[in-house]
């Protein structure tokens, strides 16, 4: 009994207490560390990290770059997420299309998207484009499987149930097949925007001249470690704000498709 | 039965089949993969023979295959491959000890974990390569840089994961082993490692996803040797077929490592990996 918090008063304002520490304990003991053991110039304390993001905040410099690397991201992840849906759903409504997609995506799924930054800037330069396909591609291969995995997770009593109701193709395709096979594909969008955040910062730290990757070369090469830190801790605090806001829009908005309920 | 209702059977069966297309004719599966997998080996000869004409854009995998079998004979290709796998297995087994043993005292002191949680998610969503830069400023350009950055993220993977499979346990477990008399350590060690255990296997597995990964962007940003390095000088020098190879056999030593790795744990095993799910 005793054990049991989050029910009571006193639960819950242990459970705070507890989240404040959490966030307070490691960054006092980062900044003794820098203070004290570790070389401040290599790795500088989080009040002057701070500063810094305050700084750039200020000029500007800061938003830029999140803004640019937003706008790479959003556009080719729904770009990529929509071919990759519709591929899926071909793929797992014709076993041709399955048989034709199968050993792409095997050999696709193998190859570290990282590794194919080098590739893309043959193709397409160090311009905007190769950075597009880059995540284009990504999305692509990333949603093919997730969406026939959900296809192919309908119980067929489903499927014959609207069909002797006297559904017609398409009605099972919009009623039947879409909603049931929606968790996957959402959970497959999120773990999916994740990766492709990954790509878009590695493009930019390989070949780019703007953008959240770009700025952590930048810093480095001018050993500005604390300008390098904000760039670090910038796109973790991003894919946790994302990862959030997915998980969010899933169990508030679309209420009856979310995953966790469903497989757990 | 009624006489009445089998005329109806007769002009069915007697239907002539249309003949069905080519591609109808293969069976569904392996079989019908592979011959989508010549055709699009076929394609990309084609493609690169007559229509970008050019080795440098797109060589032919005919070129491709010539230059691989040059490059392993000349012993480039085995030397970068050990040296990126010497890589992984070196950081993997270290990341992976220290992971497991930080997530089990993490499990067994919640007040820990609590205050270590937050922080461990919140750096495993920066991404790796983020990291790499800084890595190399502490570490040095060297090895070691290399392995700090895998042992980091396979640490902080375990970590979770163990931590998770520790608090799972179920209490009565725990409270059944102590009614008969076993001290804390025993009880961690036969108790609370094999509930934990496959949630440790599956941490396992996307670690090796990670430091896979975590390698190749290493080896991207700044090494000596390895495959990653290989692909990224082939890009500065516009040889493309040398590094197409590069690639393809980072997509080899991936699905080897995850076969393998597949293998040994359901071999060795198998009787826990089946709770996780």
């Amino acid at each position: 009994m005793p054990r049991v918090t989050g029910a009571t008063g006193e639960g819950r304002g242990r459970h705070w207490l507890g989240a404040v520490g959490a966030v307070l304990l490691p960054l006092l003991a980062w900044e003794l560390l820098s203070r004290t053991v570790l070389n401040g110039n290599l790795v500088p304390p989080p009040s002057i990290v701070a500063g810094t993001a305050l700084g750039m905040l200020g000029t500007g410099e800061l938003g830029l770059h999140i803004a640019i690397s937003l706008r790479r991201i959003f556009v080719g992840f729904v770009l990529g997420s929509g071919l990759g849906i519709a591929l899926g759903l071909g793929a797992a409504s014709s076993s041709l299309v399955w048989d034709a997609l199968r050993p792409l995506l095997a050999v696709c799924s193998t190859v570290p998207p990282i590794a194919l930054i080098p590739l893309a800037m043959v193709w397409f330069g160090i311009d905007e484009p190769a950075r597009l396909f880059l995540i284009i591609y990504l999305a692509t291969v990333l949603m093919v499987p997730s969406t026939v995995s959900g296809v192919r997770a309908i119980a067929p009593i489903r499927l014959r149930a609207a069909e002797s109701l006297g559904a017609r193709r398409a009605d099972v395709y919009v009623r039947v097949i879409l909603p049931a096979a929606l968790p996957f594909i959402l959970n497959g969008l999120r773990i999916s925007l994740g990766f492709c955040f990954m790509v878009v910062v590695a493009a930019e730290m390989i070949g780019a001249s703007s953008g959240i990757g770009y700025l952590i070369v930048q810093s480095r090469y001018y050993a500005l470690t604390s300008k390098m830190f904000v760039g670090i801790l910038v796109p973790g605090a991003m894919g946790l704000g994302f990862d959030a806001l997915f998980r969010w829009l899933v169990t508030v908005a679309l209420p009856r498709f979310a995953v966790e309920k469903r497989t757990g | 039965m009624t006489p009445a209702l089998s005329p109806a059977a007769p002009p069915v069966a007697v239907q002539v089949p249309r003949p069905r297309p080519v591609w109808r004719r293969l069976p569904p599966g392996p079989a019908r993969q592979t011959v989508f997998a010549v055709l699009l080996i076929l394609v990309w000869q084609a493609l690169s023979q007559w229509w970008v004409q050019n080795s440098s854009l797109l060589p032919s995998p005919v070129v491709v295959l010539g230059r691989a079998a040059e490059l392993t004979l000349g012993g480039e290709l085995p030397r970068d491959m050990a040296t990126s796998l010497g890589r992984i297995l070196v950081g993997y087994v270290t990341g992976a000890a220290l992971g497991t043993a930080l997530g089990l005292v993490m499990g067994r002191l919640p007040g820990l974990e609590t205050l270590l949680g937050p922080s461990l998610g919140f750096v495993r969503s920066i991404p790796p390569i983020a990291l790499v830069p800084f890595s190399i400023i502490v570490f040095g350009i060297g090895e070691a840089s290399k392995y700090a950055i895998i042992v980091y993220l396979v640490g902080i993977v375990l970590a979770l994961s163990a931590a998770a499979g520790v608090r799972e346990t179920p209490r009565i477990r725990i409270r059944a082993a102590q009614a008969l008399g076993a001290g804390g350590l025993t009880v961690l060690v036969k108790v609370v490692l094999p509930s934990a255990l496959p949630f440790i296997l599956s941490g396992l597995r996307v670690g090796l996803n990670l430091a896979f990964m975590a390698v190749v962007s290493a080896e991207l940003i700044g090494a000596r040797g390895g495959l990653g390095r290989m692909i990224m000088d082939s890009q500065t020098m516009f040889e493309t077929d040398r590094m197409v190879v590069g690639i393809l056999a980072l997509g080899v030593l991936g699905a080897v490592l995850d076969r393998g790795a597949d293998l040994v744990i359901r071999r060795a095993l198998g009787r826990f990996t089946h709770q996780a799910a």
